[in-house]
């Protein structure tokens, strides 16, 4: 719960997926790399009417903030739209959450554990540069995305990549992995291959370069401006024409959410990728909304073991900090509508949730303090909270303060201006509870992001459970319908042990044009692919 | 004239190093690390460490700034650390969209500034008063704001211009032209109100002069006596007004830039300096201090040609 990851990285202000959205241009900086996917379960929440699919002429997105780069192996999950349309990637992550074949004819793990996915590739695909797209050149795309510095690098490090033949590659992992196809579809760079020629000259991927990759789309460097606008044309030899439904595709970059919707009004953007800010004024303006609430707010209490700050070690702390939080009232307040309440860290629909654990922690002053009590804190204590002044950090952890402060907890804020300062400080055993966000992933790589040992970040003090290990590394190898008992145990055990006080989700919105169709979200993949977007009239 | 320009020289260069140096130390102080902007939150440190490492950063700061300078100075202003665009690449692409901006602001701003002063220094009364109301309105009101009420107006209510994007000249001079108008107007018509407030205040004051009683009785036609002297003579400070007004402009080029979606400078500069893009940050700076160091000759120029006594 501590930064965004695809938000506009808007403003935002701007993970499953991190939003994607821009919260606020400080946003642009905290790509956390969750996502979403992972085969979730299909409970779209959201689609605007749809109709016939009809050839499209361009198709014009909107975006808050601009790609840090054009290479997908270091891009990061706020630029996977920029790449996707000219890296075509291995699997295909449907609007319904379901992987799909693409570079990837069929796959399956090895064996049980998944530790070993044996992968076929389509047979006939040329790389845009007219390459072969052969099993050597999707492996030598996949060491590189390993080797490079992009922040998904880690989901390939323990990979040892063989092709075993011209179309078929097996990847195997020491420690297993099951969701690496929905790691490797186009919502992460990761997936997208990279052609041999393109990986010769990785330095020249640059926005004033074309791409190099076998996607249905082309870049345009001569008729796009890094930072405002980037075109894409159909890719003339791509293998499946029915999935080009524009002859051109632009993303341009607009920070101003009114703005765009008067762009949107005036026709010169089809579909705009924001916050729930916007949301008022699209639907005046007759646009339709689509989004999932999937960036969480609240508090991480990442002190678990009280060394920085003793009460935060007891549960009960922990606990009574939950209870003491009116999270109907905070969310009300500072998100309005757009607001969901929540104690889980995963969305309902999502792997994990539970109607049950939706109970937990009903707003309780009395039991809080009763909780405090038998800890030994009946008169309260003082517990400093990191906390960044974008993209609402700083006004969540106020609001939060006010309600301690109720049952005598103390907090003391401190707001940072900086990323980087804000990351360092969660790692550096300054601060016991942080005020951020997150946006919501499938349980296995919240596991990994989030709050297992190996989280770089939001699991500043290395906070470990045997219990907790257990049923990761028990999820981690299991079969699909085991899992998803194991994903419930896992976020049981985070909400009853209190290792966060979560107040709500927010959502990432798309606004959509009459006549624009595809844009539809589900937990399993609550962010929209351009490639999914058609016409229809 | 020649002394103009080996002054305007002997100025400009130590004013342009020292821009150089002082934006290149800001940037640098600015909290927060390329590396981690680049690689996101969830980058290890050594990961970050070693990304710094690649792009340089790891040197000392004076290092840094020779290493940029002697490659400027051949012509090399480096790559973007966060796209790998080269800096040249991406100013020249933005250059045109800032200077059109910036050009037709001016453009309404003189223009505008000096038929509303002069109109209201002759009529006086209401119209007098309507001025300093305007200059006093033009000064509080919001860029931003103002921009959003044109564009409201004439782009959504009644659709005459474009609601946002940039069309360069080369690709359609009557686009250009529209795409122009609204940023153009949103800068343009607040940086009226100084312009026309001195212009009147000079009209005024040259107005009482003797010279212009005496022009009168000789029978020297009005406009005549208004156009050829006595804004001849209330010229000089209009200019430097002028002047100032234009350094201003590029301040405001940032909102208008982002709010009509423009691809200028201006947004390029405030986008590379969040993420700490050193390089970008000191190709912009260096086009606005030379840009604004020109204007500056050109005042100087102008304001010889009004006033000969400046130019011994």
């Amino acid at each position: 719960m501590h930064s965004l990851d695809r938000t506009s990285r808007g403003l935002a202000p701007r993970t499953v997926r991190t939003a994607r959205t821009g919260l606020v241009a400080a946003c642009a900086a905290l790509s956390l790399t969750l996502t979403a996917c992972g085969g979730g379960k299909n409970t779209a929440t959201g689609a605007q009417d749809t109709g016939k699919s009809v050839a499209g002429d361009t198709l014009t997105v909107a975006e808050q903030q601009a790609p840090t780069a054009l290479n997908p192996g270091t891009a990061d999950l706020g630029s996977v739209d920029f790449t996707m349309l000219s890296y075509e990637s291995l699997f295909y992550l449907s609007p319904e959450g379901t992987v799909q074949p693409a570079l990837a004819k069929s796959w399956k793990y090895v064996g049980s554990g998944n530790t070993e996915l044996s992968v076929t590739l389509r047979p006939g695909v040329k790389f845009a540069d007219g390459e072969a797209v052969t099993a050597d050149a999707v492996k030598a795309s996949l060491e590189y995305a390993k080797k490079a510095q992009g922040n998904q690098a880690h989901y390939l490090t323990d990979a040892t990549i063989t092709a075993t033949g011209p179309l078929a590659l097996t990847i195997k992992l020491a420690k297993a992995n099951p969701i690496l196809p929905t790691l490797l579809t186009q919502s992460y760079g990761i997936g997208q291959i990279i052609s041999p020629k393109g990986l010769a000259s990785t330095s020249s991927l640059t926005p004033t370069k074309t791409s190099q990759g076998a996607g249905p789309y082309i870049y345009q460097p001569s008729d796009s401006v890094a930072g405002d606008h980037y075109t894409y044309t159909a890719n003339p030899g791509y293998y499946d024409k029915s999935k080009q439904h524009y002859k051109k595709i632009v993303i341009r970059i607009v920070q101003n959410g009114q703005t765009a919707v008067n762009a949107m009004k005036t026709g010169q953007i089809d579909v705009y990728k924001g916050d729930y800010t916007s949301a008022a004024s699209a639907k005046a303006a007759g646009m339709s909304t689509v989004g999932l609430p999937v960036i969480l707010q609240g508090l991480s209490l990442i002190d678990r073991a009280g060394e920085v700050s003793k009460p935060l070690g007891d549960v009960r702390v922990r606990q009574a900090i939950n209870y003491a939080i009116d999270r109907d009232a905070v969310t009300k307040a500072l998100l309005g509508s757009a607001g969901t309440p929540t104690v889980q860290t995963v969305i309902k629909g999502g792997d994990g949730y539970s109607a049950d654990l939706a109970k937990e922690y009903p707003y309780d002053p009395a039991k809080a303090k009763q909780l405090l009590k038998q800890a030994g804190y009946a008169d309260g204590f003082t517990l400093p909270v990191l906390a960044a002044t974008f993209v609402g950090f700083d006004t969540m952890a106020e609001a939060i303060a006010g309600q301690l402060s109720k049952v005598g907890i103390k907090v003391k804020v401190t707001a940072v201006t900086s990323i980087t300062t804000f990351v360092e400080d969660q790692t550096n055993h300054k601060y016991p509870a942080v005020s951020g966000g997150f946006t919501e992933e499938p349980m296995y790589l919240e596991g990994l992001d989030l709050f297992m040992p190996g989280s770089k970040v939001f699991n500043g003090f290395g906070s470990t459970a045997p219990e907790l290990t257990e049923l990761f590394n028990k999820a981690a190898a299991a079969e699909p319908a085991e899992r998803a008992k194991l994903d419930q145990q896992m976020q049981e055990y985070l909400v009853k042990n209190a290792w966060y006080a979560p107040v709500a989700f927010t959502p990432v919105n798309y606004y959509v044009r009459p006549g624009i169709g595809g844009v539809k979200v589900s937990a399993g993949a609550p962010f929209v692919s351009p490639l999914a977007v058609y016409a229809t009239k | 004239m020649h002394r103009i320009l080996f002054r305007w020289l002997v100025g400009a260069v130590p004013v342009v190093f020292g821009v150089t140096v002082l934006t290149f130390v800001l940037t640098s102080l600015v909290p927060g690390d390329p590396g981690r902007t680049i690689l996101g939150a969830n980058a290890s440190p050594a990961q970050v460490k070693v990304l710094d490492a690649q792009l340089g950063l790891d040197h000392p700061l004076p290092v840094r700034y020779w290493d940029w300078l002697t490659a400027a100075l051949h012509g090399n202003l480096g790559d973007s650390i966060t796209s790998g665009v080269p800096v040249s690449d991406q100013l020249t692409s933005r250059l045109g969209t800032t200077l059109s901006l910036i050009g037709g602001a001016i453009l309404v701003a003189a223009v505008a500034g000096v038929a509303l002063g002069v109109l209201s220094a002759l009529k006086g009364g209401w119209l007098g008063r309507a001025v300093d109301g305007i200059a006093l309105v033009g000064l509080a009101v919001p860029n931003f704001w103002f921009g959003l009420v044109l564009m409201t107006a004439f782009a959504v209510r009644l659709p005459l211009f474009p609601v946002s994007g940039y069309v360069p000249f080369t690709d359609s001079p009557v686009q250009w032209f529209e795409s122009l108008v609204l940023p153009v107007l949103t800068l343009g018509v607040p940086a009226t109100a100084p312009v026309a407030k001195q212009t009147r205040d000079g009209v005024l004051t040259q107005l009482d002069r003797e010279y212009v009683r005496v022009l009168r009785a000789r029978g020297v036609p009005e406009r005549s006596v208004i156009f050829r002297h006595v804004l001849r003579n209330a010229a000089a400070p209009i200019v430097t007004v002028l002047g100032v007004v234009v350094v201003t402009l590029f301040g405001g080029t940032v909102l208008a830039e982002t709010l009509f979606v423009m691809p200028g400078l201006g947004g390029l500069a405030v986008t590379a300096a969040q993420t700490q893009d050193i390089p970008t940050v000191q190709g912009v700076a260096l086009v606005f201090t030379v840009t604004v160091m020109l204007i500056n000759l050109l005042i100087e120029v102008v304001y010889a040609m009004l006033n000969p006594k400046v130019r011994t």
